[in-house]
C-alpha cells in the first residue's frame, strides 16, 4: 500500500503533493559511508583509551605480569623451586638475590615472577565464567521481573551472606581442590554479584521504548533479551569482566594464603605469603612483602584498565 | 522608544543597561579544536525590560544566557566581544568577582527545577541558604525564606519549607527556584526555558507569576525559550537566533506579526497556528537541516536554506538592517522579503468514513501499587473510524498514555471492558493477540532515542519489523523495507546508519516507518513531535498527514500542543483523571461551548498570535487518581462548580451538538450562554 505513495528513489518529490520542498536534507549532504563513520568512532574511542595515562599504566603492569606468566625464565636466573647455592637461606635482598631468599634458600624474586602463572591460570577463566553466569541470570530476572525476580533475588541475597571462607573450606573438604574446582567455585561466587549489576542495567534498558516496540511486534522474551538488550549492555559487561578478574586474583590469593589451594611447593603468591608470614616477626620481611606487592600491583593494574574502559564507555 | 514604552517597558532612566552583549564570540573546545558556537551576538537588555531569545536547538541561545553569567563549561572559551552586566564588564572578571556578581546582581532559573534543587536537603534549608550567603543570620534567613515563598504565591509556605524537593510537583519546585533566584533582588534575571517541562496549565501559572514578579521587583529579564508563544506573551523585545547569531530583533509583537527575516518567516509558517487545519494546507517546511553545532558556515549563516539567497550572501556578512527603530533584520535582501515563497496550498483530502475500526467499550485500567488500587482509566468509551485522527489532550497524569498503552496491549485492561477491532474483541495483552491484531495496531513513540535500538542499523530495525508483522522474508522483505523507507523519505544511505548517526527528525521518520511497516489500521502517536524543533515538527506532521491520506490509517494522537492537535485531529477527546470529559469534532471543540475543564485548558496556551483573552486559572494540581474527588472528579478545580451537586453526584453525559459529548452537571444551554457571554 505504501508503495503506491512512495516516490521512486531516483525521482524524489514526484507524485508527492505535500512536503514538496525537501523538508530535511535527505540526499544532498556529502555522501558519508555509514559503516566507515562508525569505524571512525570506534577508532576515536580506542585512541581516547590509548591516550589515557591510567590505561597505559594499567596495561604496562598487567602486560608485565602476563609476560612473567608466559615466559618466567626470561626474567629470572634461578629455578624458583630450587635453593640457591650461592646465597644462604633467609638472606635479605642483595645483588645476588634481589628480593632475598626464603627459609629453604629459594630466590624470592624468581618465585614472585613465576607465581604470576598460578594466579593468571585460574583468575581470568573464573571471572569469565562468573560474568557469563551472572549476565545470563541478570538478563532473565531483569527482563521478566515479577515473582521470578523476587525468588532469585532472595536466593542471591542468601548466597551472598555465606562467607567466602566457609564456602572454600567446605569445598576443599569435599573435593580435591584442582584448578577446575577453584575456577568453578569462584565463578559460582561471582555469578550472583554480577547478576545484580546486570539486572539493574537490564531493568533500565527494558524500560526503553525499543523493548516495548519489540513486544508489540510479537518478539519472544529470549529474542528480546539476547538480540535487542544484550548488545546494548556490552560496555557494562566488559567493565564487569575486568573488575571481576581483579577480584578473582584477590580471591585466589586469599584461598592460597589460607592454604586451601593445591601444592605448597609451587610458586604462588598467596601460598608463599602463607608459608613465610611467621618470619615477619623475626624481621624477615622480604619473603612476604614482595609477593604481597605483586598481588596488589596486578589488581591495581587491572582496576586501572577497568576504570579507563568505563570512563571511555561513558564519554 | 515611544513604541517601546507603550509596549510595557519602563521609560528610559539613567541606570545602565541590565545586560549588554556586544559582538560576543564563543567556541567550545572539542578534542582540542575550537568549534564556533556564537558568531558575534549583540543585544542589550534595558533596566526592567523583558528580552526574549528564541531559536531552535543548537542556535546558541542557552550558551548566550550562560555566557551572560560567565557560567561556561570548562571547554567554553569567549574568543571575542564583551558582556556587561549592569555596566560591569564580565569577561575579564576573577573568580571571586564572578561569585559576587552571581550572588548579588544576576540570578538564573534553569529548565529542570528537579535538577536545580539538592534532593537531600529540605526546601527551607536551601531557600534560607540564599539569604545567609547574603549575610543574614540564621533566624533572619528563615523568616526571609518564608517571606520569599509567599512572594512566589505559595499558599502554605511553612509546610513547603519542611518538605524535600521530591515531595513537590514540578510547577511548585519551579516557584521555589524562582524565589531563590529573586532572593538577592537581582538586576537581571536569566530564565532558561523555565516552563519547558511543565504542563500548559502550570506553565501559564508560572508565566503569570514571572510577569507579576517582574512588575514588583523591577528586575530585567532575559528569557530563553524555543516556544515562540511563550516569548510573545512574556517579552517586550525579542531576538531570533540562528547558528550563533541574532538574525532578527525588535519589538516582540512586531517581529512575530510582521517578520522580516527569511528564517523567522519560515519558522512562523512552520507552526500550526491561527486555527490551521490539515484540510486547509500543508505546513511550510524550511528546506535543509539545522546546521550542526560548530560547523563552519558561510558569511550569511542562513544562506544554504534561504529562498532569497544570491551571490552577495556568500561573500559578505549581512548587516543588521534597521527597518524601524524597533525592528532590525540581518539580511542583505530586507527589501525583497515580499518575494518569499508563500506556504504550500495543497491539503489532504479525507472523505468521512463511518466504518469504525477500533472500538473501546467500558475500558478501565486499575494499577496495583503496594496493595492500593489506582484507577488510571475509568470506563472509557471511544470509537475510531477508518482514516480518522482522534486527538487526546489533557494534563500530565490525566491518563492519556495509559489509554494508549491499554489499547496497544502493553497494559492489560480490567475485566468488564472490551477493545474490539473490526467488531471482534482482541486479547488484553499484546503478546496474546493474534498476528493480525498485532499488525493492525502499532505505535510511534515520543522519544525516538528510546524507541530505536541503538546498536541496530535502520535497515535491521525495519527488516525485522516487516518480517515479524507481515511474514514476508528475503527479497520480498527487502523490497518492502525500501518501499516504506521511500514513503517516509529515508534514503538508502540512511538505511545503513545507526540511530545515533541520524538527526532527531530522521530518527522519528525511522520510527514512523517502523510503525507503518506492517500496514497498520491504527497508529498510536504519543507526542511524536514534542522532542523535535519547530521546523522539523512541520515536516513530520506533513508526513503523518500524507501517510494517512494515502493509507487511510487511523491515528490516536496524544499531544500537549493545542495547535498541533487542532491541525491534525478530526475529533478531540479531553481527558481528566482517567475519564473522557469532552469528545467533539475539532471544529466544534474550538467553536465555543466546552466542558469547563476544556475551557480552562484552551485558555492556558500561550500563543504566537497574541495574548489569549481572559485566562481561566486552574488552581492547584491534578488530584491523585488514588483518591479521586467525589462526584465530578473535576469539581475541586472547576471555576463553574455548583456546590451541592458537583461534589456529590457523578455528572451525566450531555450532547452539545452532533458528535459533541461532555460530562458536566451544568445544562448545555446554560453552558453555551455562560461561555458566549464571557
Amino acid at each position: 500500500m505504501v508503495a503506491s505513495s512512495g516516490p521512486g528513489p531516483a525521482n524524489p518529490g514526484a507524485g508527492v503533493p505535500r512536503d514538496a520542498s525537501p523538508a530535511e536534507n535527505l540526499t544532498e549532504d556529502e555522501p558519508i559511508d555509514a559503516a566507515a563513520e562508525r569505524k571512525q568512532a570506534r577508532r576515536e574511542r580506542r585512541q581516547l583509551l590509548l591516550k589515557s595515562p591510567a590505561f597505559i599504566a594499567g596495561a604496562i603492569i598487567v602486560g608485565f605480569w602476563l609476560i612473567c606468566a608466559l615466559v618466567p625464565d626470561l626474567l629470572t636466573r634461578y629455578d624458583p623451586n630450587e635453593s640457591v647455592r650461592s646465597v644462604s637461606p633467609r638472606s635479605g635482598p642483595s645483588g645476588d638475590a634481589w628480593f632475598g631468599t626464603d627459609r629453604i634458600g629459594r630466590d624470592v624474586y624468581s618465585r614472585v615472577i613465576a607465581g604470576a602463572r598460578e594466579v593468571l591460570k585460574v583468575s581470568p577463566v573464573a571471572a569469565a565464567l562468573g560474568v557469563f553466569g551472572g549476565t545470563t541470570l541478570g538478563l532473565i530476572v531483569g527482563f521478566y521481573r515479577g515473582w521470578l525476580d523476587e525468588i532469585i533475588g532472595r536466593i542471591i541475597d542468601g548466597f551472598l551472606s555465606i562467607p567466602l571462607i566457609l564456602l572454600a573450606v567446605l569445598t576443599s573438604a569435599v573435593f580435591d581442590v584442582t584448578d577446575t574446582v577453584t575456577i568453578i567455585m569462584i565463578a559460582a561466587l561471582f555469578t550472583p554479584v554480577v547478576a545484580r549489576t546486570i539486572r539493574s542495567v537490564v531493568i533500565g534498558e527494558s524500560e526503553l521504548d525499543y523493548v516495548t516496540s519489540a513486544k508489540l511486534r510479537g518478539e519472544s522474551g529470549p529474542y528480546i533479551m539476547v538480540r535487542e538488550i544484550l548488545p546494548n549492555i556490552t560496555g557494562t559487561i566488559v567493565v564487569e569482566l575486568t573488575v571481576r578478574v581483579g577480584y578473582a586474583i584477590f580471591t585466589v590469593a586469599t584461598l592460597a594464603f589460607l592454604g586451601l589451594l593445591g601444592d605448597i611447593q609451587t610458586a604462588d603468591w598467596g601460598t608463599d605469603i602463607n608459608q613465610t608470614y611467621p618470619n615477619l616477626q623475626s624481621g624477615q620481611w622480604w619473603m612476604s612483602i614482595f609477593p604481597g606487592i605483586a598481588i596488589a600491583s596486578l589488581i591495581i593494574g587491572i582496576n586501572l584498565i577497568a576504570d579507563s574502559i568505563d570512563r571511555v564507555n561513558k564519554a | 522608544m515611544t513604541d517601546l514604552a507603550e509596549a510595557g517597558s519602563p521609560p528610559p532612566t539613567d541606570a545602565p543597561d541590565a545586560l549588554v552583549v556586544d559582538d560576543l564570540e564563543l567556541a567550545y573546545l572539542v578534542r582540542g579544536l575550537p568549534r564556533e558556537v556564537l558568531r558575534g551576538v549583540s543585544f542589550r537588555v534595558r533596566p526592567g525590560e523583558a528580552y526574549g531569545l528564541v531559536g531552535e536547538s543548537g542556535c546558541g541561545k542557552s550558551t548566550t544566557a550562560y555566557a551572560a553569567m560567565r557560567y561556561l563549561p570548562t571547554n567554553g572559551r569567549i574568543t571575542g566581544g564583551s558582556v556587561q552586566v549592569a555596566g560591569t564588564e564580565v569577561t575579564g572578571m576573577s573568580n571571586s568577582e564572578l561569585r559576587k556578581l552571581r550572588t548579588t546582581r544576576v540570578s538564573m532559573v534553569y529548565q529542570d527545577p528537579v535538577a536545580a534543587m539538592n534532593p537531600s536537603l529540605k526546601i527551607g534549608q536551601q531557600v534560607a541558604e540564599c539569604f545567609t550567603i547574603l549575610g543574614s543570620s540564621k533566624e533572619e534567613a528563615d523568616a526571609l525564606a518564608r517571606e520569599a515563598l509567599g512572594k512566589v504565591r505559595i499558599a502554605d509556605p511553612d509546610s513547603v519549607l519542611e518538605r524535600f524537593p521530591h515531595q513537590l510537583s514540578g510547577g511548585m519546585l519551579q516557584r521555589v527556584v524562582i524565589a531563590m533566584a529573586l532572593a538577592s533582588d537581582p538586576e537581571l534575571l536569566v530564565l532558561d526555558e523555565p516552563t519547558t517541562g511543565l504542563d500548559a496549565t502550570v506553565e501559564a501559572e508560572v508565566l503569570d507569576l514571572i510577569r507579576t514578579l517582574r512588575e514588583e521587583t523591577g528586575a530585567a529579564v532575559l528569557l530563553i525559550a524555543h516556544n515562540l508563544g511563550v516569548i510573545r506573551t512574556m517579552c517586550d523585545r525579542v531576538g531570533v537566533m540562528y547558528a550563533g547569531r541574532i538574525i532578527e530583533e525588535g519589538d516582540a509583537q512586531e517581529v512575530f506579526d510582521n517578520p522580516q527575516h527569511p528564517y523567522t518567516i519560515g519558522l512562523l509558517n512552520a507552526i500550526p497556528r491561527k486555527g490551521l487545519r490539515k484540510t486547509e494546507r500543508a505546513l511550510y517546511t524550511i528546506p535543509g537541516n539545522l546546521p550542526q553545532i560548530g560547523t563552519s558556515l558561510p558569511t550569511c549563516v542562513y544562506v544554504d536554506r534561504c529562498p532569497l539567497a544570491d551571490e552577495i550572501c556568500r561573500t559578505e556578512v549581512p548587516p543588521m538592517v534597521e527597518l524601524t527603530p524597533n525592528h532590525a533584520t540581518r539580511c542583505h535582501h530586507a527589501d525583497r522579503i515580499d518575494e518569499m515563497p508563500k506556504p504550500p496550498t495543497d491539503a489532504v483530502d479525507l472523505s468521512d468514513s463511518e466504518e469504525t475500526i477500533v472500538e473501546l467499550t467500558g475500558v478501565s485500567k486499575t494499577f496495583d501499587q503496594r496493595g492500593t488500587d489506582i484507577p488510571a482509566l475509568v470506563s472509557v468509551d471511544l470509537g475510531i473510524a477508518a482514516g480518522e485522527t482522534v486527538g487526546l489532550v489533557g494534563e500530565s497524569g490525566s491518563g492519556k498514555s495509559t489509554l494508549a498503552k491499554t489499547l496497544l496491549g502493553i497494559h492489560a485492561l480490567d475485566d468488564g471492558g472490551e477493545i474490539s477491532l473490526d467488531g471482534t474483541a482482541v486479547k488484553a495483552n499484546a503478546t496474546d493477540r493474534r498476528d493480525g491484531a498485532k499488525q493492525a495496531i502499532q505505535m510511534v513513540f515520543q522519544n525516538p532515542d528510546s524507541a530505536l535500538n541503538r546498536v541496530w542499523s535502520v535497515r535491521r530495525i525495519l527488516t525485522r519489523t516487516v518480517v515479524k508483522l507481515t511474514g514476508v522474508t528475503g527479497d520480498a522483505a527487502d523490497q518492502r523495507v525500501n518501499e516504506i523507507a521511500d514513503a517516509v523519505r529515508l534514503s538508502q544511505r540512511h538505511l545503513d546508519m545507526k540511530p545515533r548517526q541520524l538527526s532527531g527528525g530522521l530518527k522519528q521518520r525511522v520510527a514512523i516507518a517502523r510503525a507503518f511497516a506492517g500496514d497498520p489500521r491504527l497508529v498510536v502517536c504519543d507526542e511524536p513531535t514534542s522532542a523535535l524543533d519547530v521546523s522539523v515538527q512541520a515536516a513530520i506532521l506533513n508526513l503523518l498527514a500524507q501517510l494517512q491520506n494515502d493509507e487511510r490509517t487511523s491515528y490516536l494522537f496524544i499531544t500537549h500542543d493545542i495547535g498541533v492537535v487542532r491541525y491534525l485531529a478530526d475529533r478531540i477527546a479531553v481527558m481528566y483523571l482517567g475519564r473522557i470529559m469532552e469528545l467533539a469534532p475539532t471544529d466544534r471543540m474550538f467553536d465555543g461551548a466546552n466542558h469547563p475543564y476544556t475551557e480552562a485548558l484552551l485558555s492556558a496556551v500561550p500563543s504566537v498570535d497574541g495574548a489569549a483573552e481572559n485566562r481561566i486559572p486552574l488552581d492547584g494540581e491534578i488530584p491523585s487518581p488514588k483518591d479521586p474527588p467525589s462526584g465530578c472528579v473535576f469539581h475541586t478545580r472547576c471555576h463553574r462548580v455548583i456546590e451541592g451537586t458537583c461534589d456529590t453526584q457523578e455528572p451525566p453525559e450531555q450532547i452539545l451538538g452532533p458528535g459533541h459529548m461532555i460530562r458536566c452537571h451544568i445544562p448545555a444551554e446554560t453552558l453555551v450562554e455562560l461561555q458566549r457571554g464571557s
